[in-house]
């Protein structure tokens, strides 16, 4: 029996373990060097998953703007991809979205997270010890790392191509396992492991490539098998076409390199180094390898013992292996510090704090946690312009009655309170225009808008549940039970509302209308009466019903980003329609009556109300300031800003982009 | 040894409880009901598989039972034969196939009974009426082909898929994921057989070919000329396999604000030409390309001398609600290519509404139609009807079968004794194909839903059902030779226009006008 130990020559005898292989095989387990390994990886990964589930928190992905987790999945249901053609990556894709719903639950994802990164680590092992001889076993942790850094950034996630990548080092494992050394037989294998590959994990096809071309090159030193391989980037994807798919041939090729998911140019360079990582570490470990071959010196043909390597330090005395312990704890604890040190510094480098802030508003917008989400959004040091955000922000604004008076606290974007599709809008916001603008129409009262904004947002997101949930409401809100019914029986399909959606069924059976809810009346006595074909505005709202709060504040919010103060300053008489306090006006409308009159000459009815006497004064020094500075804007911008940042007309004078409006 | 023996004696003994247990359990298991009360009425189940006649083909019609219970007890029989026991836990009632198969063919024109026992906690069993229903002698094309597609404008998850309607396999014709998204639809079929067949592709990747597809070949035809510059909508083969009639359609999407229907189909332009199989070139007149009429849905008479068409006259977009189609004629020589005289066969104002979509019976012998309130595109109606025409005596009729919702995209199986059609009576919203006898004397009988293994399949199905065409027998085309034929359209010659007339528009402005209804040669795509 051969004690599987890298660091002992091949030649030594039997010394330590001439027990049964299963006995031996747990001894080298606990082994000093190995449980120093085991507490290692244990450490980090306890580490790793702590961290991802107390910090980057998986929940925040799974609601991530509408386009993170891979929709329909309705999990009860049988294959969620059934209507659709066979694909190169359906299975990846399939197993990818029924796991991407656990990451509603922050654990439950750090913990598939987590275990993802770990079969990673110990597919990277097991292939950089087969390639190095044993060496830079480290490298093993690289890729938990580069998953961190990936999660980190919060951009649609690759499940599907994380767990492409588990496939591939399986049956690279597989292969590299493989007994029989014949050429022919090694290329069959690889031609029918590649076509799998290819078929489930596309576009890690390449990596497998050349992972086990590298492996035949530098390890059984097979030239022809080896170029064989290569040769395969070629012929798979045209076989597999051929006889499987039916894809245009560019596309068949193009897939294998090529992510479904819009990445920007720096998570491209991430995701693109992430996978490149593995041929390039494999393509390092068989030169390092190469190289520590030709130091070593060669075993004599004559069959004399060579002499003895680096590792070997001869027969184990008890005074060597204390030393030995004492170096291996230290090498360990540097090893392990290093390695943590590592992580931190590429997290530390790679994460995305305003990410991170965006996921969050994003999931207290869905959830309706309006405090919390300004409280968010209120750190000035990550506040951005994202016009989803702008459009959260709002949003959560009118829902704790500050639209109006404090929404220039926040930054604005000119499309960010509707999210009004715009031809300088990339193509690919429209699905989170989509899912976000349906929130907002419905509560207007744009119910038809809203329908059709989740009808587009579902059939290109999947059924997603919010979608679903969105379009039942609507449904009954307008009367056709029967439709809501079907909505509701889809989204009862996915465990995680399923409940909620089986209380809705239940409610429709005693009052089809729902006529008793609130919220349902509220938004049908919204709702538009005369049909029309062209596009409505929160003003035709209005004119349906004058108590429509939040089309009134909508549109006086839309008439400030757009720089019309002198329509606001004619609005005042609407105010009586709502309960503001009496006798007041709000802050931002006030700026802007202050700003008309002040820029017309002309006065404003106020209908028995006033402007704060604080506000007057403000609108007075901020004039006085202006007129001193005037002929310098950005220095007026800059010394203005601290006092006068959150006010209508510092805005008007020095954030509103008048090109965009033009737009 | 004696462990090893004690572990497999118990591993037997469960093994054994297991299987007694699933025998049980089952939904084979005899069961004797011997009191029950009687309910004086039908047990609800659902889909409303009563009163209906079916084709002695189709698949089981698993259903529901809609009664509240611990157990359920349906006995289906006939007349002769062996009937079939289905005891159930659940309201799902799932209907063996091969006895079910052996049933309706040995009660070919009797009556097909359900007998629903539902029991209740107390395992008190009641019995409800018996539901009827009637199986005809006359089989159903075993076929039908649908478009299936998300409620969306987006195209990204759409498909033409056949089915088998003995059985419950359904298969993918063409999904557009093969050709990177876009438009697959309106396919259609000569004679009902999927031999000779035409289908549509819209890619903003590969183009807007027409594809042929005949005797296992298939062909993408390049439709486009100067004045045919729009993409093809509607096609009707002529029953001499030789020449396809099309409509260009120029379609725009309306938003309604409140109407039930949020969206709509607009036709900025429409006309109609021929497709010649025989010399490869497409031909029409300034009598069906008229720029100040919309022509659309072609549909050849079936003794192939007249070219039916539903006219209405073009309007800008905000009088979309004042379309409505009349349905006309015109005669067409297929050996002299000569065009007759334009005909109205039944005006718009008769029907009070807008006549779409007509299909002549394979017999000839009746014109099925459709009839909304405006609108050349009426599934996006939230009601349209189904009229029925007698081609002798030139009657017709709506159907009592039409519901209050919209009912669409119909179509004739080869013996002209059933129709297939879309219909949005279940919930208002997504359309799903069934069928209805049509007798000798086109009585139409009240239409059953295609049946599905889960009898609760179309209570979350979120995709509609889109023209279902009825075939004869499974296409002999693979969705690879499709989709082979978009890529390679980008190379497929231009076919060459040789006749016509007053094209649509966008007009090239012609140097001299013609006289009305003149046909002047028209100019080879460049």
């Amino acid at each position: 029996m051969k004690i599987r130990n890298s660091k002992t020559p091949d030649s030594l005898p039997d010394l330590y373990y001439p027990l049964s292989l299963w006995k031996s095989e747990i001894r080298r387990l606990v082994s000093s060097q190995n449980l120093g390994c085991l507490i290692q990886t244990c450490v980090f990964f306890l580490m790793f998953f702590f961290f991802v589930w107390l910090w980057l928190d998986p929940k925040l992905i799974y609601h991530g703007h509408g386009q993170s987790v891979i929709y329909p999945i309705c999990t009860s249901g049988t294959n969620i991809f059934a209507d659709f053609p066979p694909f190169p990556g359906k299975v990846t894709m399939y197993i990818a979205a029924r796991l991407s719903h656990y990451y509603y639950y922050s654990w439950a994802g750090a913990l598939i997270i987590t275990v993802i990164a770990w079969l990673l680590c110990v597919g990277t092992g097991k292939f950089i010890t087969t390639i190095s001889g044993g060496g830079l076993r480290w490298l093993r942790f690289i890729p938990a790392i580069f998953l961190l850094a990936q999660h980190g950034r919060y951009y649609p996630f690759l499940l599907a191509e994380n767990l492409a990548l588990l496939i591939v080092l399986f049956l690279l494992y597989l292969y590299i396992r493989i007994p029989l050394q014949a050429a022919w037989f090694r290329l069959v294998v690889f031609m029918v492991f590649s076509a799998v590959i290819y078929a489930a994990a596309v576009r890690l096809f390449l990596v497998f490539v050349l992972l086990a071309g590298i492996f035949e090159l530098f390890n059984n030193r097979r030239w022809l098998v080896g170029f064989s391989v290569f040769f395969s980037v070629l012929l798979i994807p045209y076989l597999t076409n051929t006889f499987i798919f039916d894809l245009d041939l560019g596309d068949a090729y193009h897939r294998l390199w090529s992510f479904p998911l819009q990445l920007t140019l720096k998570e491209k360079i991430l995701a693109y180094s992430f996978f490149s990582f593995f041929p390039i570490a494999g393509f390092g470990c068989g030169i390092w390898r190469f190289f520590a071959a030709k130091q070593k010196p060669e075993k004599s043909r004559s069959g004399k013992k060579r002499k003895s390597s680096k590792s070997y330090r001869g027969p184990r005395t008890p005074f060597s292996m204390v030393a030995g312990l004492r170096r291996s704890k230290i090498k360990w604890f540097l090893e392990t510090s290093a390695l943590l040190i590592l992580t931190a510094a590429v997290v530390g480098f790679t994460y995305d704090p305003i990410a991170r802030q965006n996921q969050r508003i994003d999931y207290f917008a869905r959830h309706k946690m309006w405090d919390e989400l300004l409280q968010q959004a209120s750190k000035p040091s990550l506040q951005s312009c994202d016009m989803f955000i702008c459009h959260d922000v709002n949003r959560a604004l009118y829902h704790t009655s500050r639209l109006l008076h404090d929404m220039f606290l926040y930054p604005q974007h000119y499309a960010g309170l509707l999210l009004t599709p715009n031809k300088r809008l990339p193509k690919q916001m429209m699905v989170q225009i989509w899912v976000k603008s349906s929130n907002t129409l419905y509560e207007l009262g744009h119910v038809n808008e809203a329908e059709n904004a989740s009808y587009e947002a579902l059939s290109t997101l999947g059924y997603y549940p919010e979608g679903l949930q969105r379009l039942a409401l609507i449904n009954i809100i307008k009367g056709q039970t029967d439709a809501a019914r079907t909505f509701l029986h889809a989204l009862s399909r996915d465990f995680l509302y399923e409940e909620q959606a089986d209380q809705y069924l239940q409610r429709l059976e005693t009052d089809p209308l729902l006529s008793t809810d609130d919220q349902i009346r509220r938004i049908r006595s919204f709702m538009l009466v005369e049909d029309s074909i062209k596009k409505t505005t929160p003003k035709d709202l209005l004119e349906k019903n004058k108590h429509n709060r939040m089309a009134f504040e909508y549109q006086m919010a839309f008439l400030l980003l757009t720089g019309q103060h002198n329509a606001v300053a004619h609005s005042v008489k609407y105010l009586d329609n709502f309960d503001y306090p009496q006798g007041r006006i709000p802050r931002h409308l006030a700026e802007a009556i202050l700003l008309y009159t002040a820029m017309t000459g002309k006065k404003t009815d106020l209908h028995n109300r006033r402007i704060n006497a604080g506000t007057v004064r403000r609108f007075q020094k901020f004039t006085q300031l202006f007129q001193r500075h005037k002929l310098d804007l950005q220095t007026a911008a800059k010394t203005l800003e601290k006092e006068f940042g959150d006010t209508y007309y510092y805005f008007y004078f020095f954030l509103l982009d008048r090109s965009e409006l033009e737009v | 040894m004696k462990k090893r023996l004690f572990y497999l004696f118990t591993i037997i003994v469960l093994a054994a409880l297991l299987i007694g247990l699933s025998y049980c359990t089952s939904s084979n298991t005899r069961i004797v009901i011997e009191e029950y009360n009687s309910v004086d009425r039908p047990a609800g189940i659902h889909p409303d598989y009563t009163d209906t006649v079916i084709p002695p083909n189709i698949a089981p019609l698993n259903f529901l039972v809609r009664e509240k219970g611990a157990r359920y007890f349906v006995r289906i029989y006939s007349e002769q034969g062996k009937g079939i026991d289905i005891y159930s836990r659940r309201p799902s009632i799932e209907i063996p196939i091969r006895r079910w198969r052996k049933l309706l063919s040995t009660n070919h024109g009797r009556k097909l009974f359900f007998d629903v026992y539902v029991a209740d906690d107390n395992n008190r069993w009641s019995k409800f009426k018996t539901l009827t229903n009637t199986i005809e002698s006359v089989e159903l094309d075993r076929y039908l082909t649908y478009r299936k597609i998300t409620i969306c404008v987006q195209w990204k998850d759409m498909g033409i898929y056949q089915r088998d309607l003995e059985s419950y396999r359904e298969s993918i014709v063409l999904h557009n994921s093969s050709f990177g998204g876009g438009c697959a639809h309106c396919h259609s079929f000569l004679n009902n057989s999927p031999d000779n067949m035409l289908m549509q592709v819209r890619s903003s990747d590969y183009g807007t070919p027409m594809l042929l597809a005949q005797n296992g070949k298939v062909t993408a035809v390049n439709t486009r000329t100067k004045v045919t510059p729009g993409k093809v909508g509607f096609a009707s083969w002529h029953p001499n396999g030789n020449v396809i009639a099309f409509s260009i359609n120029k379609y725009r999407m309306l938003y309604h604000s409140t109407a039930q229907e949020i969206r709509d189909v607009f036709d900025n332009a429409a006309d109609l030409a021929l497709y010649l199989l025989d010399s490869g070139q497409v031909i029409s007149t300034g009598r069906i390309t008229k720029p100040d009429r919309m022509e659309t849905f072609p549909e050849w008479s079936r003794d192939g001398r007249y070219l039916y068409f539903c006219s209405t006259p073009q309007l800008p977009a905000e009088r979309y609600s004042e379309v409505r189609c009349d349905l006309m004629r015109i005669s067409y020589d297929y050996k002299t290519r000569k065009w007759g005289t334009l005909e109205t066969v039944l005006s718009a104002q008769q029907v009070n509404g807008s006549i779409t979509q007509p299909r002549f019976s394979p017999d000839g012998r009746f014109l099925l139609f459709n009839v909304s309130e405006y609108s050349d595109f009426p599934i996006h109606q939230a009601k349209s009807d189904l009229y029925l025409m007698d081609t002798k005596t030139r009657r017709y009729r709506k159907l009592s079968i039409s519901s209050a919702r919209c009912d669409t995209w119909h179509s004739w199986s080869s013996n002209s004794r059933w129709i297939a059609f879309s219909s949005k009576r279940l919930d208002g919203r997504f359309a799903r194909p069934f069928f209805s006898y049509v007798d000798r004397t086109g009585k139409v009988y009240k239409p059953f839903v295609l049946p599905q293994k889960d009898p609760a399949f179309y209570d979350s199905l979120l995709r509609v059902y889109n023209m279902p065409e009825l075939i004869r027998k499974k296409i002999p085309i693979k969705s690879k030779q499709l989709s082979k034929a978009i890529f390679g359209y980008k190379h497929a010659p231009a076919v060459s226009a040789i006749t016509g007339a007053t094209p649509g528009r966008p007009l090239p402005a012609p140097k001299a006008k013609p006289p009305p209804g003149r046909e002047i040669p028209w100019e080879e795509r460049e």
